[in-house]
C-alpha cells in the first residue's frame, strides 16, 4: 500500500470514529434533554417548599428609653421614639441621629403606632396625646440615595388622665385614637378644630383594643371579653358592640391583620386566636366567628401584622416565631430575640424584622418566608382565606387592591382539566372507534382510500382553528341550537337501529341487491333526514318538554345557568382534536389482526358482524385501550381550544352548560404575566409539572395496560 | 326471539351504527373546511350596495350581511346591514327590519370607500377637490382624475412610510442610548459621560433628520390637498381626505372581470401587507413573515438533532438499555402538552438562558432586557424540542427502508461506516427526512399555545429580519399567523367586524397547514412503495 493510501485510510478511520462518538453523543442528548427537562421544573418548583429564613444583622444601641418605633419601607433606619420626647433615628449602618419633637414635654408617658406604621400616637406630660405622622423621605445626593425619616404632628387630642392609648388609625387628616376609659373606651376623631369622640361601651374595663386602618371598626377585649363595634355612620355618643364573644383566657394583644377582617388576639394561655365578625342567623345581626388558632408556650407579649400579606410576629415569654395566617402555620422561629424587648414589628416590605430592648438596642433581621401563601394545604385543600366565611377551593391570582391576596386552589383547574377531557372523550371515544371499526371491518375499500387521509387531515388542523370555530361559530350555533343538538344525540342511535330492524322485514329480493357501497348511501340518507326532521321539530320537543325555553327550564328546576362557551362546546371542539388521534390507534390496531382469522371465521357461517365482535374487537382490545388512554393525554393537554371555547372561568361545576378553566389553559393565559420567581410563577410551572405527570401516567399506564392485554390476547392473534 | 338473535347476530344495525360515525367524522372535516371556505371565501368578493327607505323616511346605504327571525317580533325577519362610515354613525353595522322597508333598490351612483382609518365609507361622491381644479361627479373626467389623485396618495403614503423608516433607523443609536442612559442611573453609577454621548447623539439627530422631516411635512401637506367629497344615503356631506382612501370603487356599476380584479386584489393586498387599524383591517404580511421565519429557524434546530438521534437509534446503536431509554423519552416527548413546553421554554430559555446572556453581554443595558424575554429565538427553540419527535419517527421511517444490501455493499468496498452512512444511507432516506422535516415544519406553523409565553406579540412594530445590521435579530418578537387568529378572534375591541378577517387567516392557515401535510404524505406513501419494493 502506498503511504499516500495508508494516511487517507487512517484519516478516514479517524473520522469514522469522531462521527460516531459525535452521533452517540447527540442521540443519546434526546434522553438528556428529557430529563433536563423533568429536573429542571422541578427544581423551578423547589424553593416552595422553603419555610424561609433570618438574617441578623449586628444590633445597635441608642441609649434612651423607647416608648414606640417605626422602620421605613427601605429598612435604613429604626426611628425610636425615647421617653426624652425625641425623635432617635437607628440607622443600619451610621451613628445613630438624635432630634428633639417639637411642643413634646418629656418624659413620654406612652406611644402607640398604627398598623401601617404611618401613624404615631403619643401622651407626654402635658397629658394631651399628639399624633403625628412618620414620613421618609427618598433623597439623593449624587448618586447616593439617603433616606431621612421624619415625624411631623398632625393633630392633637386632649387627654384621659393617663389611660391606655390602644390603638390609633384613619387618615392624615382626620385620624382617629382610641382610648380605654371607665367605661370601655373612648373613640376621639374630628379635627383639632372640631373635635369629636364616641364611646364604646364594655362591660368590664378593657385591656387591649384594635382599630381597622380606616376606623371603621373597632374590636375591644376585656379579660372575660371580646366585642366588635362597626363605627360607620356611628356619631352617637354612645356605642354598644354589635357582637360579643366570652374569652377562654384574658387577653394580652391585639393586632389587625392587612385587609381588616380579621383580629389576632394573643393571650396569657399562649394561643394566639384569629377572629372574624360574619352575619349571624338573624338577618342583620353580627357573630364573632374563630377563624384560626395558633397555640404556643408561654404567655403572648406582643403581636405585629405585616403590612403586605398575611404574615405575623408572635412574640411570647418563651421564644418568638412567626406564622402566617391563611396556612394556618408557624413558619419559623426567631432565634435570639431579645426577652426584654418593648417594641418589636415586621418591616413595610416584609423584608425585615426589628426589636427594641427597654435599654434602647435595635436588634435587627433580614426575613425571607419564601412563598408562604403556597402550601400543599392552600393548593389542595379548602382553604379559609382572610374575609371567608367557610373554607372554600378558589383560584384568583391577581385583584385590584394592595391587600388582595391571591387564592391559588389548583382543584378548580384540576377538575376543570378532567370535566373537558372527560366530556371530550364522551362524544369522540365512541364515534372513533366505531368509525375505525367500520373501516378495518366492513368499509369498501374506496371509501378506506378516502377516509384515512381526510382523518390524518382533521388531525392537522390547527388546535386554535378548531378552538376559533368552536367559540365564535359552533358556540353561538349551538346556543340557538341546543335542544335539537342534545335529541339528535339521542335519536341519531335510535333512528339507525329502528331503520335496520325495519330493513330486515324488506322482501329478500332487495336485501340481495344490498351492496356496502348501497348501504353507505342509505345511512348518509337516514343521517341526512334525521338531521333535518329533529332540527324541524326542535321547537316542539323544547315546547313539550322544557315550557318552550330549554335555558330558563334549566335555571328554574335545577337551577343550572346557561353559558354561551360550554362543556358541550369544548366536548364538540376537543372532541373534534381527539377523533384523529383514537381513530388512527384503533385502525391501526384492527389492521394488526391477522386477517387470517377474520376469514377462518368467516368461513366457519360467521357474519362480518360476527366476525369483527366476536375476533377482531377481542384481538384488538389492547390497542382499542391504549388510543382511547392516548386520546385522553391530548384532551388532558390540549390548550387553545379550551382557552379559546370555555369562558375560562375557575369555577368549580360539573354541569355541562357551564364553562371551565382549565390547567392548560391558565397557565397559557397567567404565566406570561407572572414576575419571574414570584409565587404565582412557581405555583403555575408546578401546574404544568402536574400536567406534565398526569399525561405521563396516562400514556405509561396506555402502554402498560394494553401490554398486559396484549399478553391475554396474544394467543388469539398468534 | 329468534329473529331477533338472527338480526342481532347478523348486525345490520351494528354495521349501520358505525357507518354513521364514520359520517359524522367526515361530515365534521367537511363542515369546518366548509365554514371557513365559505366565510372566507366570500368576503373579499364585492358585494353590491343596497340602498333602503325605512319607514320613518331616512335611507340606509351599505352591505347585508346576515338576515335572522327578529326576536322582537316573531315571524319577521331582520337583517344586518353593514353600514360603515363609523365616524359619522358610531358604529360599523345596523340591523334592519324587513318591516320597515319601504323600498330598496341598488343605486349605480353609489361608491365603496375602502379608508387607512375608521374602516369603509359607503356613499355618493360629489366632486372632487385639487388644490388647482374641483371636478364635479358628472364630469367625464371624475374618475381618471380620482384614479390618478389615488395612486399619487398610494405613492406618497409608500414615501412617507420610507421616511419614517429613515427616521427610526437615525433613531436607533439615540434609543440606544437613552437605554444606557437610564440603566446606569438606576445602578447609582455615574452617567455624565453617557449623558453627554446622548446629548450629541441627539443633536446629530436632530440635523439629520430635520430634511427628512421637511420633505414629510411636504408629503403630507401636499396629501391632505385632495379631497373627495362624499354624500351619505341620508344626505349628509363628508370630506374624505384622497391620502385616506385605500380604495375607491363604483361597487354597483362593477362588470364581472372587474368584480374579479377587485376580488384577487384584495386577497393579494390581504396576503402582502401590514395590518391596519389594530389588527383588523389591511392584510397579515408580518404574520406570515414572522410565522415563516420561526419555522425556519427551527426547522435549523430540530432537523440535525432529529437525524442524528434516528441515525443512532437505526445505525450506531446496539438495542440495549440504552435505546430503550431513549425511546421512551421520545415517546414521551411526543405526548407531552405543548403548554408544558411553552412553560419549560419560558423558565429555562428566556429566563435562565437568555437571563443569563444577559447578565454576560448585555449588562449595559439591563433591567431592560434583550434576550431576557420572550424572542423568536426561544420560541423557535421551544418548538424544535416539541418537533423533535417527529423528525425522529419519519427519519427512522427512512432509514428502514433502506435495504441491508446496499449497507453491506458499500461497506464490502471497504468504506467506513460513516462513508457509507454519508454516501449511500442518508441519500437513501432523503424522502423520510424531509417528510419529517415537513411534518414538523406544519406542526410548529399550526402550534399556538407554547409561542403564547415564548415571544410572541399581537403586533411587533419590526419584522425579526431587516435592512439594519445584523439583518436577523434574534432577540426580536414577532408576529405568528395562529396567535394572530387567537388575538384577533378574542382579544380585539371590535370583534365582530373583524371576525371575517380571522376567516381569511384560518384559511390561510389551513390551507399551509394542509398542503405542507399533503406533501409529507405524497412523500412517504413513495417512501413506503420503496419500502414494500426493497422488502422482496
Amino acid at each position: 500500500m502506498s503511504p499516500l493510501a495508508a494516511s487517507r485510510l487512517r484519516r478516514s478511520r479517524a473520522v469514522d470514529r469522531l462521527v460516531a462518538a459525535l452521533i452517540t453523543v447527540g442521540g443519546s442528548s434526546v434522553l438528556l434533554a428529557v430529563a433536563f427537562l423533568m429536573v429542571f421544573l422541578v427544581a423551578q418548583c423547589l424553593p416552595m417548599l422553603g419555610t424561609g429564613s433570618l438574617k441578623r444583622t449586628p444590633p445597635a444601641s441608642d441609649g434612651p428609653k423607647p416608648v414606640a418605633a417605626l422602620e421605613d419601607e427601605y429598612r435604613s433606619a429604626v426611628t425610636l421614639l425615647g421617653e426624652d420626647g425625641a425623635m432617635h433615628v437607628v440607622p443600619r449602618s451610621s451613628t445613630p441621629r438624635v432630634t428633639h419633637l417639637d411642643g413634646v414635654q418629656p418624659p413620654v408617658r406612652q406611644g402607640r403606632t398604627d398598623a401601617a406604621g404611618t401613624l404615631l400616637a403619643l401622651e407626654d406630660a402635658s397629658g394631651a396625646i399628639g399624633v403625628w405622622a412618620f414620613a421618609a423621605e427618598v433623597k439623593w445626593h449624587g448618586n447616593t440615595r439617603v433616606i431621612e425619616p421624619s415625624l411631623r404632628k398632625i393633630a392633637t387630642k386632649p387627654g384621659h388622665a393617663g389611660a391606655p392609648i390602644l390603638a390609633v388609625a384613619g387618615d392624615l387628616d382626620i385620624p382617629a385614637v382610641l382610648v380605654a376609659s371607665s367605661k370601655g373606651a373612648m373613640l376621639l376623631t374630628g379635627t383639632d378644630d372640631a373635635p369629636a369622640s364616641v364611646e364604646l361601651m364594655l362591660p368590664s374595663p378593657p385591656r387591649v383594643g384594635a382599630l381597622a386602618a380606616d376606623a371603621s371598626q373597632a374590636w375591644l377585649a376585656s379579660g372575660r371579653e371580646l366585642a366588635w363595634y362597626s363605627l360607620a355612620g356611628g356619631q352617637e355618643a354612645l356605642l354598644a358592640s354589635q357582637a360579643t364573644e366570652p374569652l377562654a383566657s384574658p387577653p394580652t394583644a391585639a393586632a389587625m391583620v392587612v385587609g381588616d377582617f380579621t383580629l389576632l388576639l394573643g393571650d396569657e394561655s399562649g394561643s394566639v386566636n384569629a377572629w372574624q365578625v360574619v352575619t349571624g342567623a338573624v338577618a342583620g345581626s353580627k357573630v364573632i366567628n374563630l377563624a384560626g388558632t395558633f397555640a404556643g408556650n408561654g404567655a403572648v407579649r406582643a403581636l405585629a401584622a405585616s403590612q403586605r400579606d398575611k404574615a405575623f410576629l408572635v412574640e411570647r415569654t418563651r421564644g418568638t416565631s412567626i406564622a402566617y395566617l391563611t396556612s394556618r402555620r408557624t413558619l419559623l422561629s426567631v432565634p435570639e430575640f431579645p426577652s426584654d424587648s418593648t417594641v418589636a414589628g415586621i418591616s413595610p416590605r416584609r423584608d425585615g424584622l426589628f426589636a427594641v430592648t427597654r435599654a434602647g438596642v435595635v436588634h435587627r433581621w433580614g426575613l425571607d418566608l419564601a412563598y408562604p401563601e403556597a402550601t400543599a394545604s392552600t393548593l389542595f385543600l379548602p382553604t379559609r382565606y382572610e374575609g371567608f366565611t367557610s373554607p372554600e377551593l378558589a383560584w384568583q391570582s391577581t385583584g385590584g387592591s394592595e391587600s388582595f391576596e391571591p387564592k391559588l386552589s389548583l382543584i378548580p383547574l384540576l377538575v376543570g382539566t378532567l370535566k373537558g377531557a372527560l366530556y371530550a372523550l364522551l362524544f369522540s371515544a365512541p364515534c372513533a372507534l366505531a368509525a375505525a371499526l367500520f373501516i378495518s371491518q366492513f368499509a369498501p375499500a374506496a371509501l378506506r382510500q378516502v377516509a384515512k387521509p381526510v382523518v390524518e387531515m382533521m388531525a392537522a388542523v390547527p388546535s386554535v382553528v378548531v378552538g376559533f370555530l368552536g367559540a365564535l361559530f359552533l358556540a353561538p350555533l349551538l346556543q340557538r341550537h341546543i335542544v335539537g343538538t342534545l335529541a339528535l344525540l339521542v335519536f341519531l342511535p335510535v333512528v339507525v337501529v329502528a331503520a335496520a330492524a325495519v330493513w330486515q322485514g324488506a322482501p329478500v329480493m332487495w336485501r340481495r341487491r344490498m351492496t356496502p357501497t348501497r348501504e353507505l348511501v342509505l345511512v348518509s340518507a337516514l343521517l341526512a333526514s334525521v338531521s333535518v326532521g329533529v332540527f324541524a321539530v326542535e321547537k316542539g320537543i323544547e315546547r313539550v318538554l322544557f315550557a318552550g325555553d330549554l335555558k330558563g327550564w334549566l335555571l328554574s328546576a335545577a337551577g343550572i345557568t346557561y353559558d354561551q362557551r360550554n362543556a358541550v362546546v369544548v366536548g364538540f371542539a376537543l372532541g373534534f382534536a381527539v377523533i384523529p388521534i383514537i381513530f388512527t390507534l384503533a385502525e391501526d390496531a384492527f389492521s394488526n389482526v391477522p386477517p387470517s382469522l377474520i376469514s377462518a371465521s368467516l368461513a366457519l357461517g360467521a357474519s362480518r358482524w360476527q366476525a369483527a365482535r366476536t375476533v377482531a374487537i377481542p384481538a384488538a382490545s389492547p390497542g382499542l385501550f391504549a388510543a382511547v388512554m392516548t386520546g385522553l393525554g391530548r384532551a388532558v393537554g390540549e390548550t387553545m381550544i379550551v382557552l379559546m371555547a370555555t369562558g375560562n372561568t375557575p369555577i368549580l361545576s360539573f354541569s355541562p352548560f357551564n364553562g371551565m378553566r382549565t390547567m392548560s389553559a391558565c397557565i397559557a393565559v397567567e404565566l406570561p404575566e407572572a414576575p419571574y420567581g414570584g409565587t404565582l410563577y412557581r405555583v403555575l410551572i408546578l401546574t404544568a409539572l402536574l400536567l406534565f405527570a398526569m399525561t405521563f401516567v396516562i400514556n405509561t399506564a396506555a402502554v402498560m395496560i394494553s401490554n398486559r392485554l396484549r399478553r391475554r390476547f396474544g394467543r388469539l392473534a398468534a | 326471539m329468534s329473529g331477533l338473535r338472527r338480526w342481532l347476530a347478523e348486525g345490520t344495525a351494528q354495521r349501520w351504527l358505525t357507518a354513521a360515525a364514520v359520517l359524522l367524522a367526515l361530515g365534521m372535516v367537511a363542515g369546518l373546511i366548509g365554514v371557513v371556505v365559505e366565510v372566507a371565501g366570500g368576503f373579499f368578493w364585492p358585494q353590491r350596495l343596497v340602498e333602503l327607505q325605512l319607514g320613518d323616511g331616512s335611507n340606509v346605504l351599505g352591505e347585508v350581511w346576515d338576515r335572522e327571525s327578529d326576536p322582537g317580533s316573531p315571524g319577521m325577519e331582520r337583517v344586518r346591514v353593514k353600514v360603515g362610515n363609523r365616524d359619522l354613525f358610531g358604529a360599523d353595522f345596523r340591523w334592519i327590519r324587513e318591516s320597515d322597508v319601504r323600498k330598496r333598490d341598488f343605486p349605480a351612483g353609489a361608491w365603496l370607500i375602502e379608508r387607512r382609518e375608521y374602516g369603509n365609507f359607503y356613499g355618493f361622491p360629489i366632486r372632487l377637490e385639487l388644490p388647482s381644479a374641483t371636478v364635479a361627479v358628472a364630469d367625464p373626467l371624475f374618475r381618471t382624475a380620482l384614479a390618478r389623485e389615488v395612486d399619487g396618495a398610494h405613492d406618497l403614503v409608500r414615501e412617507e412610510r420610507g421616511l419614517l423608516r429613515r427616521v427610526d433607523r437615525l433613531h436607533a443609536p439615540v434609543a440606544k442610548l437613552m437605554v444606557l442612559v437610564a440603566a446606569a442611573q438606576r445602578r447609582g453609577e455615574d452617567a455624565h459621560a453617557l449623558e453627554a454621548r446622548l446629548a450629541n447623539a441627539q443633536r446629530s439627530e436632530d440635523e439629520a433628520t430635520r430634511p427628512i422631516m421637511e420633505r414629510l411635512a411636504a408629503a403630507r401637506q401636499r396629501l391632505n390637498q385632495a379631497r373627495l367629497v362624499m354624500s351619505t344615503a341620508d344626505g349628509r356631506e363628508k370630506q374624505v381626505p384622497v391620502s385616506a382612501v385605500v380604495r375607491a370603487v363604483p361597487v354597483n356599476r362593477l362588470g364581472s372581470a372587474q368584480k374579479v380584479g377587485l376580488y384577487v386584489e384584495r386577497w393579494w393586498e390581504f396576503l402582502a401587507d401590514e395590518p391596519r387599524e389594530s389588527n383588523t383591517e389591511g392584510g397579515i404580511f408580518p404574520a406570515i413573515f414572522g410565522t415563516a421565519l420561526m419555522v425556519v429557524l427551527m426547522t435549523v434546530a430540530v432537523v440535525p438533532l432529529g437525524v442524528v438521534t434516528a441515525v443512532y437509534l437505526n445505525e450506531y446503536a446496539r438495542e440495549g438499555a440504552l435505546t430503550a431509554a431513549v425511546r421512551i423519552a421520545l415517546a414521551n416527548l411526543a405526548g407531552v402538552p405543548s403548554i408544558v413546553f411553552g412553560a419549560f421554554g419560558l423558565a429555562f430559555f428566556v429566563y435562565t438562558l437568555g437571563g443569563g446572556i444577559d447578565r454576560l453581554f448585555f449588562s449595559n443595558v439591563l433591567p431592560t432586557p434583550t434576550f431576557g424575554t420572550g424572542g423568536i429565538t426561544w420560541a423557535a427553540l421551544t418548538l424544535a424540542l416539541l418537533t423533535l419527535p417527529v423528525v425522529v419517527v419519519a427519519t427512522e421511517e427512512g432509514l428502514q427502508a433502506v435495504p441491508q444490501a446496499v449497507r453491506d455493499g458499500a461497506r464490502a468496498l471497504g468504506a467506513t461506516r460513516w462513508q457509507t452512512l454519508r454516501r449511500v444511507v442518508l441519500p437513501y432516506a432523503m424522502p423520510g427526512i424531509l417528510t419529517g422535516a415537513i411534518l414538523a415544519v406544519a406542526r410548529g406553523a399550526g402550534e399556538v399555545a407554547p409561542l403564547m409565553l415564548t415571544g410572541v406579540v399581537k403586533l411587533a412594530p419590526n419584522l425579526p429580519f431587516d435592512s439594519v445590521p445584523p439583518f436577523l435579530h434574534l432577540d426580536r418578537k414577532f408576529m405568528h399567523l395562529g396567535f394572530h387568529i387567537y388575538d384577533v378572534g378574542f382579544q380585539s375591541p371590535n370583534v365582530e367586524a373583524a371576525k371575517p378577517m380571522v376567516y381569511n387567516a384560518v384559511l390561510v392557515l389551513i390551507v399551509l397547514v394542509v398542503a405542507l401535510n399533503l406533501t409529507a404524505i405524497m412523500l412517504r406513501n413513495r417512501l413506503r412503495r420503496k419500502l414494500r419494493g426493497s422488502a422482496v
